[in-house]
């Protein structure tokens, strides 16, 4: 047989060996994944709905899940997650696209103000237009709105000045954005909140080009603020609920979106040895699964396919069993935390001897 | 003759003192109040299991009051000692809005729901047992305002505090707790709205301007009101009786 390039390839660099002859759940098609995690590094998380099962999973098999807005401890933990602190590293929600990446950093270091006021709802409560479904029942004023974004702002500059990972997936290329000032909405308005109206906002899908820029704005800006962050980006495998691309089908355009934000990320990965790129796309969509990783709706990805994707991040980011061992320990509580603890003791102790003593009055009576 | 039955926690003791100052309430009305009890130490403190307090909301005739005092310091054990991260939140109808410096702010929808849920999930699952046992109409009595004055609660909590070496943390600002006690009587309201119950807010007089209870009403501890406050709650309740009262005629 003539030598050619071929030859010395390894399995991974073949379709028939490592696709198409593999069981579904052994499929690995990852290529190049050098960072490695320890159960201490920080790693944050941000992006769209699939980034959510990310940040669940993280947590759950012993990385350092970082957790920059936790929500005041005096509600229980089950009550912040019901109001989506920890859902991501800050509450910022959803972030769909590079832009709105962007702009959520420069809005948190005072580079940019949009235009847009809150947004309010028929019954009065507020919404912010940036986050417009993070918090449950809105909120109850445009003060308090304003007040709750301050302090998120302050989480996210904490976590990007603090975070040793920063774990993005990129969602959609297809925004909203106000014609004033180009802010982007996670949601166009009038669908979740805020009122449609189109001399004040339009649509737009970002090129590649733009996908690439915003990304490099974003990346140049974390590592002004933290020159030690490392990035892992990812593509969100989930296909576009509905497209707003004129003339467009929405399976077209998902693909359109899909492929404009992977080339970016192959892009940013060649250009930054500190960025990484992890193929959970490719490990949902590869038909090496036969469609089975989503669910009925062709959309939602089921927790097979999840869990495919976590198996494999595992065994690359670190070492499997490392990490197994620290999911099986008890979380090491913060000084912070130990400190908070111990008040709520001694809250609920103190209110208690008072009224054990408003008994024991009653008793000489 | 028509009966006041009352069962609760501490803040009865508020209306067991009213009644040794015998005040005047008209003939014909006999009031009962029974603290609901507790294992402490292998000690029953208290004088009335829930199983009996339902027992006995059973056996109440037409004319007869029903009457509960359940948790009224949920809102203190939150919010009496300042936390190791002051917080506040923002409450338009109680303070306009005000929030005090450097305070973390928590979203009023999280507080709210959470007092919701504490009620439904906890001591309102026994006001509903009384409610469904009881032949007659129940009324669920929300606890005194805060005091305003943080010096007095200090004065009265000191050994305490100086015991566990908190005599530094100091007290949560008056206009916090002021809006804790808010948001417990609030979600009080609403679970008696639902649940066919008559909610009893503060006697009006007992509460100043800003909303706090009057000095001459503070029992000498922190939380607690006096017998001058319990025999203003008294006679509303026996407002409430006479109405029944008039109404059945």
């Amino acid at each position: 047989m003539a030598d050619n390039p071929y030859v010395s390839l390894p399995s991974k660099a073949f379709w028939r060996r490592s696709v198409a002859s593999m069981s579904a759940g052994d499929v690995d098609p990852v290529g190049t994944f050098d960072l490695s995690l320890s159960p201490s590094t920080k790693v944050a998380t941000a992006g769209s709905c699939f980034a959510q099962h990310i940040a669940r999973h993280l947590k759950a098999s012993g990385f350092n899940y970082y957790v920059a807005e936790e929500g005041h401890p005096l509600m229980p933990e089950h009550v912040r997650v019901a109001n989506n602190y920890s859902t991501f590293s800050a509450r910022f929600g959803n972030i769909y696209t590079a832009r709105q990446l962007l702009q959520l950093f420069e809005r948190a270091y005072g580079r940019f103000a949009p235009k847009e006021g809150p947004w309010v709802d028929p019954d009065g409560t507020v919404r912010d237009p940036f986050r417009p479904t993070v918090q449950p029942g809105n909120f109850v004023s445009a003060a308090e709105m304003l007040v709750d974004r301050e302090q998120h702002f302050a989480a996210v500059r904490r976590m990007f000045e603090t975070l040793d990972v920063f774990v993005f997936t990129l969602g959609l290329t297809e925004c909203w954005r106000a014609r004033a000032d180009g802010a982007v909405f996670p949601i166009c308005p009038g669908v979740d909140g805020g009122a449609f109206d189109p001399r004040y906002c339009r649509f737009y899908n970002q090129t590649y080009v733009d996908v690439v820029n915003d990304m490099r704005a974003f990346i140049d800006g974390l590592k002004a603020v933290n020159p030690a962050a490392r990035v892992i980006l990812t593509v969100s495998p989930v296909p576009l609920m509905a497209t707003a691309a004129p003339d467009a089908h929405v399976l077209s355009a998902t693909t359109y979106s899909k492929s404009v934000l992977r080339v970016a990320a192959e892009t940013l990965r060649l250009q930054y040895d500190f960025v990484h790129y992890f193929p959970s796309y490719e490990i949902i969509t590869g038909a090496f699964n036969r469609g089975r990783y989503y669910a009925d709706d062709l959309r939602n990805v089921t927790e097979e396919g999840v869990s495919h994707v976590m198996r494999l991040f595992l065994k690359y980011a670190a070492g499997e069993h490392e990490l197994t061992a620290a999911a099986n320990q008890p979380r090491k509580k913060s000084e912070d935390e130990k400190r908070v603890e111990e008040f709520a003791a001694q809250a609920a102790a103190f209110v208690a001897v008072e009224c054990d003593e408003e008994k024991l009055d009653s008793a000489r009576h | 003759m028509t009966k006041l039955l009352i069962v609760g926690d501490s803040h009865i003791y508020a209306l067991r003192e009213a009644l040794e100052t015998k005040p005047e309430l008209p003939d014909g009305v006999s009031i009962e109040l029974l603290r609901n009890a507790s294992e402490k130490n292998g000690t029953i403190i208290g004088d009335i299991t829930v199983d009996d307090a339902v027992k006995r909301a059973a056996a109440l005739t037409a004319g007869d009051l029903l009457v509960t005092h359940y948790r009224g310091n949920q809102y203190n054990t939150l919010g009496l000692i300042q936390h190791p991260r002051p917080f506040d939140f923002v409450m338009q109808s109680v303070d306009g809005g005000k929030l005090q410096p450097g305070a973390e702010v928590i979203p009023l929808q999280m507080m709210r729901k959470y007092f919701a849920d504490t009620l439904r999930g906890g001591y309102g699952k026994i006001m509903l047992r009384l409610k469904a046992a009881c032949p007659v109409r129940m009324v669920c009595i929300t606890p005194p305002a805060p005091k305003e004055d943080n010096a007095h609660i200090v004065e009265g909590a000191e050994t305490y505090f100086k015991q566990h070496g908190i005599s530094d943390i100091g007290v949560t600002p008056a206009p916090v707790r002021l809006k804790l006690w808010t948001l417990q009587q609030q979600a009080l309201a609403e679970f008696c709205k639902e649940n066919g119950m008559i909610f009893l807010g503060n006697p009006t007089s007992a509460r100043d301007q800003e909303g706090y209870l009057r000095r001459r009403y503070y029992a000498e501890d922190a939380t607690h009101a006096n017998a001058a406050y319990g025999v203003m709650v008294l006679r509303q309740l026996v407002d409430i009786l006479l109405q029944d009262a008039i109404s059945a005629v």
